[in-house]
């Protein structure tokens, strides 16, 4: 039987909605109210989920401190910068909500893979209190 | 891999339950509602997102919020028990040409207590 767990962590970005192969009316028009000159900022809330075995020793799936640091290392390059500017993954791919939660799906995939017993179930990425994307694997995702 | 996309809204309503669906002998009564729309679909390559969030607030707002919002849903639905009216918002949205093919599924919180799902 396998268990899962989430654990959630708080970063603020900036971004800008911005495709520069357009032109001003253009990303005006698509990005509507999510355009704007300079850009804006959000406060985002990643949320974690991982799966496995109740690990019979420690009663845990995966340890929380191992999770905190994981997510604190994922994270911190992205607190308090703008993701257009500073951030290589953004600096030629736009920093919609679902291209950044993809972007931490991936991350915190590539610092997992000396850990075998559990997996990335998916992340949900928060964009202020009412919006959310999910990446994950290809089923259904209704946690 | 697979991307979801939702977006939460909210619409207060005044319902009444029919006698033979009410645990007790409330009478007609009222419910700040959570709406959550969720969508997937591939990444649009021009925008980088699965739906434009205007779009998607113009939809919700003008096909679910304006309609329902401080209104007495018994006048507007046949049926409006939480499951009920969580069918009848995704069949409305399932039914709009831009969101429809696009809508995973519709979640409605009528109090703390209780939550309805239509995928």
């Amino acid at each position: 039987m396998k268990a899962r767990l989430a654990r959630r962590v708080h970063f603020s970005s900036g971004h800008r909605y911005f495709n520069p192969e357009f032109s001003e009316e253009k990303n005006r028009e698509i990005f509507g109210s999510c355009y704007s000159p300079y850009g804006h900022g959000h406060n985002y809330i990643l949320e974690a989920y991982f799966e496995g075995p109740v690990d019979p020793q420690t009663g845990m799936v995966v340890n929380l401190r191992d999770v905190d640091q994981l997510l604190k290392e994922v994270t911190d390059p992205l607190d308090h910068h703008h993701l257009n500017f500073d951030i290589d993954e953004f600096k030629n791919k736009i920093p919609t909500t679902e291209n950044i939660a993809l972007y931490l799906y991936r991350e915190i995939q590539a610092k997992m893979k000396d850990q075998d017993a559990i997996s990335l179930y998916k992340v949900r990425l928060f964009e202020g209190d009412d919006l959310w994307v999910d990446v994950g694997f290809d089923r259904e995702m209704d946690c | 891999m697979k991307i979801l996309l939702g977006k939460k809204y909210y619409f207060s309503a005044l319902h009444e339950l029919p006698a033979e669906c009410k645990m007790t002998d409330i009478k007609m009564h009222g419910h700040d509602y959570e709406l959550e729309v969720v969508i997937t679909g591939p990444i649009e390559a021009h925008s980088q997102w699965i739906f434009s969030r205007d779009l998607l607030d113009e939809i919700v707002e003008r096909k679910i919020l304006r309609p329902l919002n401080r209104t007495f849903l018994n006048r507007i639905f046949a049926k409006t028990s939480g499951e009920a009216l969580c069918h009848e918002i995704y069949k409305i949205l399932r039914d709009d040409p831009d969101l429809g093919p696009r809508l995973h599924r519709v979640s409605l919180q009528e109090t703390l207590k209780n939550r309805f799902t239509t995928a």
